[in-house]
């Protein structure tokens, strides 16, 4: 609900409140007067404006700057090229402590410092081409990044430590499909970046940075497949997803992260998600045997991932009993949810040891799961009031049901037959499950107001 | 007031780190190219298909690809490993001799070597002559000089030599290995030469 929508409410409700005798006049007025500043507060709007207008004349005049220097790059010599490159970075820092001082144009500051962040990586590529600098390219990507990272540092920039984020996935993605390597040093770059977006209370740089943790575990994948089979990494990435999610919601109660580990549990929770759904499938490759033999002089052997697997899974169970014992209010659900994660378990331990020998258990067992996870999902939704639970259950079950109705009708049914059932079930499903979907979000709300009607946006989900 | 000094620091700040930065990767090929060792280095016909992408040439030397039978020195070579080429003068140009994954050490104060890295490892060959897979090891190296930027439209001489015409290049390299393309000569000839005050 945007802040128009919520003074149109109070204007509806407050003469029912007062009426009831739970406000004066004087308190109602001020509440639907604070509302209405709100409402009408245009300045942090004019911000957002000033601020994308003046990244989009940034971009332009970078673009501007680099054509002027590459249209004229053969006619200089070293010596000016390299003057170009510095004064035109200098310039724009400059830039930004003029409209920066005394906040006279913090947008426009903002771009200016984007405008040198922006010329400086230009200045490495350019310097690189005028050397003919051809090692390790991401290394230029990486020193990019950091000029960002150190410029987001001293001015606290949410632009520049986006870019600088961007960077560094981009620097980490070369290096591991470029040079196929595992890219731990990315996890340090992240660990900085995290540390400044939660210091600074950043809120779209705490996104971007928690999807590029997760889009860097994927990317992760690709490297970690030469030593293993992919049964056995989506496994170990299922248990890596829960156990974020559960370290997440052990530390959303400290006042400080509660924003970052909120963002950091709903991510982790999809990511986990995604890889139970994956799980879900009965081609899945568990057979490493074939590993064996090329990875017998790295350093990752198969031992490894199965020593890996074992701890995850045991701090899975142990976490998530504290986690279900400790959260839980009613003893069956919290029996269940133990049950749940006990079951998992042993599917998984079933897929590491006893895979040859019959593969269709584990699966439907995985799918038993996953159905009871959607199930659980919107329980947890109604009573702690998340309706991002509710969504993410909604859209769990429409993947599955549709990919298990490819599944078990493809070569059953005549095509034209597969494709018209398919669409109708779609057309009304959809209709159904969004009609649901709404009146499950609905109650949340009003469940929510009925138990804490003056707490803060405990939904916000 | 205040406000605006310390906002002239963090500025000057970011500006000085920068501009280090980028000075300190100009001061070091600056330095490698002011050495006294100098090799000259042949390349080979340069593949068309990807030889000449917008406005630099890819460089094939021939010691990119090194036959490790006929090398001395390591002989057991992984991806991404670091290693050193002693290369040494055969008439005109230099060619590798033996090939570590230590850097040579003092006792072989005169030799010349270049660090490189282990691109791939191959077990066998195609031979030309005998139209057939021949067992040899050997490792494609890149030395980071594979790269060469030239103005626009003019690279085409360089990607597509007449018959007869010699690409080379002459590299510094440092006491430590390390390569930097000096100037590029077409059959003998400077074509280019990278300084930073250009000679009058």
């Amino acid at each position: 609900m945007n802040n128009k929508q919520f003074y149109k409410k109070l204007q509806e409700k407050l003469p029912h409140w007062k009426m009831q005798g739970w406000l004066d006049d004087v308190s109602a007025q001020s509440i639907l007067n604070d509302a209405y500043s709100d409402a009408n507060n245009s300045s942090s709007k004019s911000h957002k404006i000033s601020l994308i207008l003046g990244i989009m004349g940034v971009m332009l005049l970078a673009v501007g700057v680099i054509s002027f220097i590459a249209a004229n790059w053969q006619g200089m010599s070293k010596i000016m090229k390299l003057s170009l490159l510095f004064s035109s970075m200098t310039a724009a820092y400059l830039a930004s402590v003029w409209a920066l001082s005394e906040q006279k144009y913090p947008a426009l500051g903002q771009a200016f410092l984007l405008l040198g962040v922006l010329l400086f990586g230009n200045n490495i590529m350019l310097i690189a081409q005028i050397y003919h600098i051809d090692s390790h390219y991401p290394n230029a990507i990486l020193l990019w990044a950091a000029g960002a990272l150190i410029t987001a540092l001293i001015m606290k920039s949410e632009v520049v430590l986006i870019t600088s984020i961007l960077l560094s996935v981009l620097w980490s993605g070369m290096e591991i499909f470029d040079f196929s390597r595992i890219h731990w040093q990315w996890l340090l770059f992240c660990s900085v970046c995290s540390v400044l977006t939660i210091r600074q209370g950043f809120h779209l740089a705490a996104h971007i940075m928690i999807v590029s943790f997760f889009v860097w575990l994927l990317f992760s994948f690709y490297s970690f497949a030469r030593y293993t089979s992919v049964g056995y990494l989506v496994q170990t990435y299922l248990l890596s997803g829960v156990l974020i999610f559960m370290l997440a919601e052990m530390m959303r109660n400290r006042q400080y992260i509660r924003y970052f580990t909120e963002l950091l549990s709903r991510y982790a929770l999809i990511f986990s998600a995604v890889f139970l759904y994956v799980l879900s499938f009965p081609e899945l490759d568990f057979d490493a045997s074939f590993y064996s033999g090329y990875i017998a002089d790295e350093l990752y052997p198969q031992l490894n991932v199965v020593i890996i697997q074992l701890m995850l899974m045991g701090l899975f169970l142990v976490s998530s009993i504290r986690h279900f014992m400790a959260n839980e209010k009613s003893q069956p659900i919290k029996w269940l949810s133990v049950l749940w994660s006990l079951f998992l378990v042993l599917c998984l331990l079933w897929n590491l040891f006893f895979y040859q020998e019959q593969q269709n258990i584990p699966v439907i067992i995985i799918n038993v799961l996953l159905f009871l996870l959607v199930i659980g999902l919107i329980y947890s939704g109604l009573v702690e009031h998340k309706r991002f639970y509710v969504n993410l259950a909604f859209g769990l079950f429409t993947v599955t049901l549709l990919t298990r109705y490819f599944d078990t009708f493809w070569d059953l049914m005549d095509r034209s037959l597969f494709f018209i059932v398919g669409g109708l079930l779609l057309i009304i499903g959809g209709y159904w499950l969004e009609k649901k979907r709404r009146q499950l979000n609905r109650q949340s709300v009003s469940d929510m107001h009925q138990s804490i009607p003056f707490t803060g946006d405990h939904d916000g989900q | 007031m205040m406000g605006n000094k310390l906002l002239w620091i963090k500025i000057f700040l970011i500006i000085l780190i920068q501009s280090s930065l980028l000075l300190a990767m100009i001061a070091n090929r600056q330095t490698i190219l002011s050495s006294d060792t100098i090799v000259i280095l042949e390349t080979r016909p340069i593949d068309p298909r990807s030889l000449f992408r917008g406005d630099y040439v890819r460089l094939n030397y021939e010691i990119n690809e090194l036959q490790l039978d006929k090398l001395s020195g390591d002989q057991s070579f992984k991806r991404n490993d670091t290693i050193y080429v002693v290369l040494q003068k055969q008439n005109l140009y230099w060619q590798a001799k033996a090939v570590f994954l230590e850097k040579p050490g003092s006792q072989n104060i005169h030799q010349v070597f270049i660090l490189g890295v282990v691109r791939s490892v191959s077990n066998s060959k195609w031979d030309v002559n005998l139209k057939s897979h021949i067992e040899t090891v050997s490792i494609d190296v890149s030395y980071g000089i594979e790269n060469y930027f030239v103005p626009e439209g003019e690279g085409l001489k360089l990607e597509r030599p007449k018959p007869g015409d010699k690409v080379t290049l002459e590299i510094a390299l440092d006491d430590n290995g390390h390569a930097a393309i000096k100037s590029l000569l077409l059959n003998g000839v400077k074509q280019y030469e990278e300084a930073l005050f250009p000679r009058p």
